[in-house]
């Protein structure tokens, strides 16, 4: 994923065919458990399907309330008892729709995770796991412009060209409205997670800025802190 | 620039929060009145040391009215907004789903915390049950009820209230549930006898 996300960057970074996505290409299908901890499928599927047929091509799976609902996932299955089910996220997003009603573009990331409900109430509306998604392809072909605040470094400038953001080094006030935000702050403890804001995303780094570039430190995870 | 990311990271946290700069954890709060939620439907943030903080954070924000009685088993809230306590019937509150069997200044609140306070009728078997309603894959919603103890069972019979209609959810195993068709606007659930849920976005 991080090296087509790459390829994808440096080969059309003035096309806007590459963040736009479409149905012709190839997409990534995760499942996870436990907000990732464990990775228990990683395939690549093509776009054009829905994030349904996806899944369903990929893993044995059982459905209800009209198939809108997956309710196991190779043996798996969500339970009241258990206060778990499967949530299902695209570009590290949650969704907004079921999965049958979910398209897949060039390039999203198809995310299934199984665990614990959490506080009741408290949606988990963004994750950072498949960083640097959303950046690249967004949600359901929608990408956002991106910015990045932090220090005008090699690395912060690094950064900016890997999420196709543009670096605010001497500063905007305000921020644009609808772009997606990632903070860069140099900080002694590695921090990373995100938020919904608006309808954009906010993601938060604080610690050495080369961490960022180095997957193995967010994938797969909701947050790091 | 670092000062500029300082600022960021402040303006996100001011527009989360109730209350950001006051002690304490920072909890989530939703006081449910006898006929209608009186504050807080989607559980906002606010910062406070204890239940009885919180509620008055959150009376100081939404501008309800709200009473504390003294006696001599220590403080207790004996009116929220227009109704006093009588009878069988007042106010009470729960933590993360449960009822802490101390009072509401007694309690330590953690950052994440979940602090409900509702209009109650005690019966012979307690409390009503409260409602908490969680969104799964998009459009689906999954309502279960808490009893005093926090035990968590399906809210069998709840209902959804969405764009000034009803859904019914559905029984099973994976407790009362129902898929939305398409876009829609807040969702609440409700349940005879029982405390109304919160609302999702």
């Amino acid at each position: 994923m991080i090296r087509r996300a790459l390829v994808c960057a440096a080969a059309v970074a003035a096309l806007a065919g590459c963040g736009g996505g479409g149905t012709h290409g190839r997409a990534t299908l995760w499942v996870t458990r436990d907000e990732g901890a464990k990775v228990l499928l990683v395939r690549s599927v093509p776009a054009g399907e829905t994030a349904m047929q996806a899944l369903d091509r990929s893993a044995a799976i059982s459905t209800r309330y009209g198939g809108r609902f997956v309710q196991s996932i190779d043996g798996l299955s969500g339970s009241i008892s258990s206060r778990h089910d499967w949530f299902f996220y695209v570009n590290g997003i949650e969704a907004d729709r079921g999965a049958a009603a979910y398209r897949l573009r060039d390039g999203d990331v198809e995310w299934w995770d199984y665990r614990d409900w959490g506080r009741f109430g408290q949606s988990v509306p963004v994750v950072v796991g498949a960083f640097p998604e959303p950046f690249l392809h967004g949600y359901d072909g929608k990408v956002r412009p991106a910015v990045v605040v932090g220090e005008d470094t090699p690395v912060v400038q690094k950064i900016a060209r890997l999420v196709h953001g543009r670096l605010v080094g001497s500063g905007i006030d305000p921020l644009p409205s609808g772009a997606n935000v990632l903070v860069v702050a140099r900080s002694r403890a590695a921090r990373f997670y995100a938020r919904r804001q608006g309808s954009a995303v906010w993601f938060m780094f604080f610690g050495d800025p080369r961490r960022l570039l180095e997957p193995s430190f967010y994938r797969y995870r909701y947050r790091v802190s | 620039m670092l000062r500029r990311s300082l600022a960021v990271v402040a303006t996100l946290a001011a527009t989360l929060a109730v209350a950001p700069f006051a002690a304490g954890a920072l909890v989530h709060i939703r006081v449910e009145g006898k006929t209608q939620t009186i504050f807080g439907s989607t559980q906002p943030r606010t910062s406070a040391a204890t239940p009885l903080d919180a509620l008055l954070a959150a009376a100081r924000a939404g501008e309800f009215y709200a009473h504390i009685a003294s006696s001599s088993f220590g403080n207790y809230v004996d009116q929220i907004g227009f109704y006093p306590a009588s009878g069988s019937s007042g106010w009470v509150f729960k933590v993360d789903g449960a009822s802490p069997p101390v009072g509401a200044d007694q309690v330590q609140l953690e950052d994440g915390d979940v602090v409900e306070w509702y209009w109650a009728t005690f019966g012979a078997s307690g409390g009503p049950p409260t409602l908490s309603l969680t969104k799964v894959q998009g459009r689906c919603y999954r309502v279960v009820e808490q009893d005093d103890s926090g035990k968590i069972s399906a809210a069998a019979g709840a209902v959804l209230h969405v764009d000034g209609r009803t859904v019914r959810t559905q029984g099973g195993t994976g407790g009362a549930m129902a898929c939305l068709p398409g876009r829609h606007g807040p969702v609440w659930a409700t349940l005879a006898g029982a405390v109304r849920s919160n609302k999702l976005p």
